[in-house]
């Protein structure tokens, strides 16, 4: 086992250098040079000695390949650099943001699970009944809306019609409430799909067909077998949607004022504040690949039948 | 009692005639519109459905149902292109790594690897963001994380096909490289790619409208359903119509496309032809 973690870390290495190389070349297919960038972020005038000013102090008269590894070089360090628009520390704001953004989706993943597993179950258990391809109708809709749709006809149905939730979300459980709702509602309605798949295939199995034979009770079987060897393909359902997750927030956080991550890149952009759109990128991929690591840690963990440690690359 | 599979086909038929009908409105979308979609009106702002205007008017008096229908066609097309677009460069690469190998193999999977393994929305809002909006650049940020899914897919299936006896018999009757991929691999990997493809058509939907909300995507006044829902959103108390149309029009639209390619996949799977 830990030389299998030891091995996806180490593989983490490249994908992360690549990344890295890719954000920073970001910077330089954008419009305009760096110099002018930061000084227009800045609202200072760009003029000529300006710019050739904060050339020389950004270093950007520097080949550019020795640009990148000193920018790299300061990223491994935890310096992420300072905000072109207010000067602060964009360590500071990502930290400052992730609690936010961690909260939001926790509480979505929560929400999510907590409605998607009974009614996953319930529509394979009454498959091709009245109740399944109603679930499964809703679950295909909520499937075909995208997050900032179904935000705005939350804030419009509980904040503009029955006045129960505020349109700014504040800190509060009542703020986080509809941002949560609004990532929840696409990610229950695919883990239904999902779940109900994933339990119809276990309830085809022989053992199922055996234990029903020697007389089992149907729930026994459901909730003592089928639920329990259901349990690792449910895990990784939750560590593939948090890519989803990830770019649902920025929208949800973007329309609730939520001040998260996504929300501060949003800002971001709006000033063209580069560093930090940088740093999110780069702190976003760095969670993902962490999550998915953990994902499949706990997948070997769950069923013992698994045992790719050295993995197929 | 009729078999699963006329069921399935009976699907497919009847989601590719909705498909059919959406697209030809798109099109037609300039004929058929009942007011100019950039004519502002400050008299009639934000009313509701009336006679000249079906559908209500937004905050600058524009008429809703001529920019639905007028955004239909941005929507559709711009999301048809890139899933295009990426299904070609996917098929074209996936077919040379995986007939190939070698070094360049080597080099555009871990590329591949590379974007997928993150989370896409977020590389193309910060693509989009960093290299300023519009329409174009949304669908550039869009295609760069949506290529390597494809060109997986086909590498894959000409992996598997490569090996095949008739491959190795259409070498020694001296087919060319290119004769071989084109006559005996293609029609192998193209099913499988295009089913998958047109699963893509709705996320891409989606994600373009997506973009387009968060003023990183098509710029105003074009009318596209996302940029319609975001200026409308200000205004939620005084004219929802000016919300609820367009997020209607994706909702639709995003739906017949998911089912179509849902029950196109189905319908390929239920004939056994599945080697995808």
């Amino acid at each position: 086992m830990k030389k299998y973690i030891l091995k996806r870390l180490l593989q983490m290495i490249p994908i992360m250098l690549g990344l890295s190389l890719l954000v920073f070349c970001l910077m330089y297919i954008s419009p305009g040079d760096p110099a002018t960038k930061k000084l227009n972020a800045m609202g200072i005038e760009a003029s000529p000695e300006a710019i050739e000013k904060t050339k020389e102090e950004m270093g950007l008269n520097r080949p550019i390949i020795v640009q990148y590894m000193s920018w790299l070089g300061n990223m491994l360090k935890g310096d992420l650099g300072e905000s072109y628009h207010n000067g602060m520390k964009v360590g500071e704001l990502l930290k400052k943001a992730s609690g936010y953004t961690f909260t939001l989706a926790l509480s979505s993943l929560f929400i999510a699970l907590l409605v998607s597993v009974p009614l996953g179950i319930l529509t394979a258990v009454k498959k091709n009944r009245f109740i399944d391809y109603f679930i499964r109708f809703f679950s295909f809709f909520g499937n075909s809306m995208p997050n900032f749709l179904i935000s705005v006809i939350l804030m419009y149905l509980f904040s503009i019609k029955i006045k129960l939730f505020p349109v700014i979300a504040d800190s509060s459980v009542k703020g986080l409430f509809l941002p949560a709702m609004a990532l929840a509602i696409p990610l229950a309605s695919r883990f239904v799909r999902q779940i109900r798949a994933q339990v119809l295939e276990e309830l085809d199995k022989p053992y199922v067909q055996g234990a029903y034979a020697r007389g089992v009770k149907n729930n026994i079987v459901l909730y003592n077998n089928v639920l329990h060897n259901c349990l690792s393909p449910i895990i990784t359902l939750v560590g593939l949607s948090i890519g989803t997750l990830m770019g649902g927030s920025v929208v949800v956080e973007t329309i609730f004022r939520w001040s998260g991550l996504g929300k501060l890149v949003m800002d971001s952009i709006t000033y063209r504040d580069y560093p930090v759109i940088q740093a999110f990128v780069i702190y976003m991929a760095l969670i993902y690949c962490v999550i998915n690591l953990i994902t499949d840690i706990s997948y070997h963990k769950l069923d013992p039948r698994v045992k790719t440690y050295g993995g197929t690359k | 009692m009729i078999s699963e599979r006329e069921k399935t086909k009976r699907k497919v038929i009847v989601f590719a005639v909705l498909a059919a009908i959406l697209i030809v409105i798109s099109l037609i979308a300039p004929l058929i519109i009942p007011n100019d979609p950039f004519e502002t009106n400050a008299a009639l702002m934000n009313k509701g459905p009336s006679e000249q205007f079906p559908l209500g008017t937004d905050r600058y008096g524009r008429c809703i149902l001529s920019r639905v229908l007028m955004g239909a066609k941005t929507s559709i097309f711009s999301s048809f292109t890139v899933v295009a677009v990426t299904f070609v460069i996917g098929l074209i690469l996936g077919l040379l790594c995986g007939y190939y190998g070698g070094v360049l193999d080597g080099i555009l999977m871990r590329f591949a690897d590379l974007m997928l393994s993150f989370p896409q929305m977020v590389i193309a809002i910060a693509v989009a963001g960093i290299m300023g909006g519009n329409l174009v650049n949304a669908m550039i940020a869009m295609g760069i994380t949506a290529w390597p899914a494809h060109a997986r897919l086909a590498r894959s299936t000409v992996m598997k096909v490569k090996e095949e006896p008739y491959i190795a018999a259409a070498k020694l009757a001296g087919c060319t490289d290119f004769c071989i991929m084109y006559k005996y691999i293609l029609p192998n990997v193209f099913g499988p790619l295009l089913i998958n493809a047109t699963t893509q058509i709705g996320t891409m939907m989606i994600g373009i409208a997506g973009l387009s909300f968060l003023g990183i995507g098509v710029i105003p006044p074009t009318p596209e359903w996302g940029s319609m829902i975001n200026e409308a959103r200000a205004y939620l108390s005084l004219s929802p119509w000016a919300v609820f149309v367009p997020g209607a029009a994706i909702v639709i639209t995003v739906m017949v496309f998911n089912y179509f390619g849902d029950s196109l996949r189905d319908y390929i799977d239920v004939n056994g032809d599945s080697n995808g």
